[in-house]
């Protein structure tokens, strides 16, 4: 707390209205704070020229491999689904809400899980220690869902972990690595991490990259499917709001 | 704010030796070039063969030809497909890094042959330079216009101009890239050595005063400097041990002798009775060093050196009266002796020329400075100074 105190005069408050604030308000304040301080890292390409127009194709990988639940029995007994399931269940429902998603913003389509375990895997550094696990196409040949369907862009998410209390730099900065994290009964927050990128089809090269988290506060360790769609539909804006 | 702008300040120097490093592929004598013309043909083997020779009369005989077995590869033409399609004067040469493992290794095996990639795009006909390494080493980009040899004329000057480097075998190439890195090498080594060498000692300067002749076997003029009874020029042999921490700081011992004759007035009759008069003079010199490291090739390390010396130096005398002269003048009995030991102290300037690990040159030149300790002015030698200059040949024993 003492560190977001220390921000108030950066947010415009003065010490006499800061006794006026509740402690609502604060937290308030605090929750934007640690948000402005969360590592949400991306990197463009040089040829980058920004998020491409709503008339342009682009074809959404399906996620098949990248995903990835830290608490499969957590997650299975809030839900209700049986423990055998709740990997394929939920991969079809994020695959959906996400594909619904980009929709939304572009001319989609879906390239399939099988295509894209042909892609190789790659490192791709993101700043000085943060690096990530990319699953892209071959350099030299487009990507197509069908004879007369090839999108002009991809968007490929390598890896989306979903858990409890996650934190990205634990996951993607090798100097953190090796910090162990217990395992908890209670999570505060619900937590996405999802590593992405903007792939030009036309040209195979990767646009835009980036690592994108969301934290969604769970009360009273309730969580529903409504939940889980609505805090997977924000993990997504939180993507395309990077590009 | 100064440790900042001190990062900064390593940072780019770091990055500008990194460019430089990076930017220029390695000329070969007698090199091996295997030319791709992807799409439309633009340049040919033989004019670039003849460039290369041309333009750099050093490059021995150069072979060109057709990289028919990359062209010829599936995975490998994708990624000329891919860099026909990308091709932009705003990218840099790592953006277009091939990716597959397969052309990675295709490009690994080039070893230190080149690969020439050309390839036309709209009016321009682009030229991307290979090694063994990942990425493209040079770009460039020409008018469609200009014909085969104009072409590589200019690319024979512009990245095959520099002194060209013998080709290492296969088993040369492998011992190079077991060799410790440049940061490795660097590292401070202790050091231990012995050596021996010759030099020449002489007075400091041609002062006047230093021409007086003994008369009588011990009158001089000025008997402030040993120069006033012997010969102020004289080569010397040494030995020397020593060792050092940290290619930094060191204690060496070294011995010194020389021969020096009297300087007797000849005009003096006394000495017609005299066969020979000589000294020997012995020093030892016990020093502090103070050096640094310059490594300019992996096999050659250069110190400079810088070192202050304690002297402890005596003198022998070597006189002999002619055959047949059984016993001397009173005043030959009663010629000048020198001090039983002299101590000084002296400051020396070096440069070590160390090469295959063990052997050094040495180059050495100081000024020295020795008397007596008590202020006496009857005392001969109270103050002797000389300046020397010496070579050593040394063997070193060296370890982290």
């Amino acid at each position: 707390m003492n560190e977001a105190y220390s921000q108030l005069p950066a947010f415009g408050c003065s010490p006499a209205s800061k006794k006026r604030m509740g402690v609502s308000t604060l937290n308030f304040i605090f929750v934007l704070f640690l948000a402005s301080c969360s590592p949400n890292f991306s990197n463009s390409h040089r040829l980058y020229s920004g998020v491409p127009a709503k008339s342009e194709s682009v074809g959404y990988v399906e996620i098949g491999s990248a995903f990835m639940l830290t608490r499969a029995d957590w997650f299975a007994e809030k839900l209700d689904i049986q423990y055998d399931s709740i990997y394929s269940k939920l991969e079809v429902i994020t695959d959906s809400v996400i594909f619904g998603e980009i929709q939304k913003k572009w001319e989609a389509s879906i390239v399939s899980r099988e295509a894209r375990e042909k892609f190789s895997r790659e490192t791709l550094k993101m700043d000085k220690t943060i690096f990530i696990k990319t699953r892209l196409p071959e350099q030299g040949v487009e990507v197509s869902i069908d004879s007369s369907n090839t999108p002009n862009y991809l968007f490929i998410i390598h890896e989306y972990t979903i858990g409890g209390d996650l934190d990205a730099e634990n996951f993607y900065d090798y100097t953190k690595a090796n910090v162990e994290m217990s395992q908890k009964r209670k999570f505060k927050d619900l937590s996405i991490i999802a590593t992405w990128t903007l792939w030009d089809n036309k040209k195979q090269i990767p646009l835009r990259s980036g690592i994108s988290t969301v934290q969604f506060p769970i009360k009273d360790g309730i969580l529903t499917m409504d939940i889980f769609v609505k805090i997977t539909k924000q993990a997504v804006a939180e993507c395309l709001k990077k590009l | 704010m100064s440790k900042k702008i001190i990062r900064i300040v390593f940072f780019i120097i770091l990055n500008f030796q990194l460019s430089i490093l990076n930017s220029h592929a390695e000329v070969w004598k007698d090199g091996e070039f295997l030319l791709w013309n992807y799409g439309k043909k633009t340049f040919s083997t033989t004019d670039f063969c003849f460039a290369l020779r041309y333009e750099n009369e050093r490059i021995g005989t150069p072979n060109c030809y057709e990289a028919g077995d990359l062209e010829r590869d599936s995975v490998v033409s994708l990624y000329a497909k891919w860099l026909n399609a990308n091709l932009d004067s705003r990218l840099k040469v790592e953006d277009l890094r091939p990716r597959n493992p397969h052309v990675l290794e295709k490009m690994r095996s080039l070893k230190d042959k080149n690969l020439l990639f050309s390839t036309v795009k709209g009016d321009k006909v682009w030229f991307l330079l290979f090694d063994e390494t990942a990425a493209p080493k040079e770009i460039t980009f020409f008018s469609v216009n200009l014909d085969s040899s104009q072409i590589a004329r200019k690319i024979a000057s512009s990245w095959f101009g520099s002194t060209p480097q013998t080709r290492l075998s296969d088993s040369e190439r492998a011992a190079k890239q077991k060799e410790p890195d440049k940061y490795y090498a660097e590292q401070p080594m202790h050091d231990f050595w012995f050596g021996t060498g010759a030099g020449r000692t002489k007075k400091t300067f041609n002062s006047k005063k230093f021409n007086s002749k003994i008369k009588n076997y011990r009158d001089v003029k000025d008997s402030t400097s040993a120069w006033n009874f012997i010969t102020d020029s004289s080569p010397f042999f040494n030995v020397y041990i020593g060792g050092s921490m940290y290619d930094f700081i060191g204690f060496e011992l070294e011995f010194r002798k020389s021969n020096h004759r009297a300087k007797i007035d000849e005009s003096d009759t006394i000495y017609r009775e005299l066969d020979h008069w000589k000294f020997n003079r012995y020093e030892f010199l016990l020093s502090l060093i103070f050096m640094t490291a310059y490594i300019p090739h992996p096999q050659i390390e250069l110190k400079p050196h810088v070192s202050v010396s304690i002297v402890h130096s005596f003198f022998t005398e070597n006189i002999a009266l002619k055959d047949g002269i059984l016993e001397g003048s009173e005043s030959y009995r009663e010629r000048f002796d020198f001090e039983s030991y002299y101590r000084g102290i002296a400051l020396t300037l070096g440069l070590r020329t160390a090469f295959f690990k063990n052997y050094a040159i040495d180059l050495r030149t100081g000024f020295a400075n020795r008397g007596t300790s008590m202020i006496n002015q009857e005392r001969i030698g109270r103050s002797t100074s000389d300046i020397f200059i010496a070579a050593g040949l040394e063997y070193h024993i060296r370890w982290k």
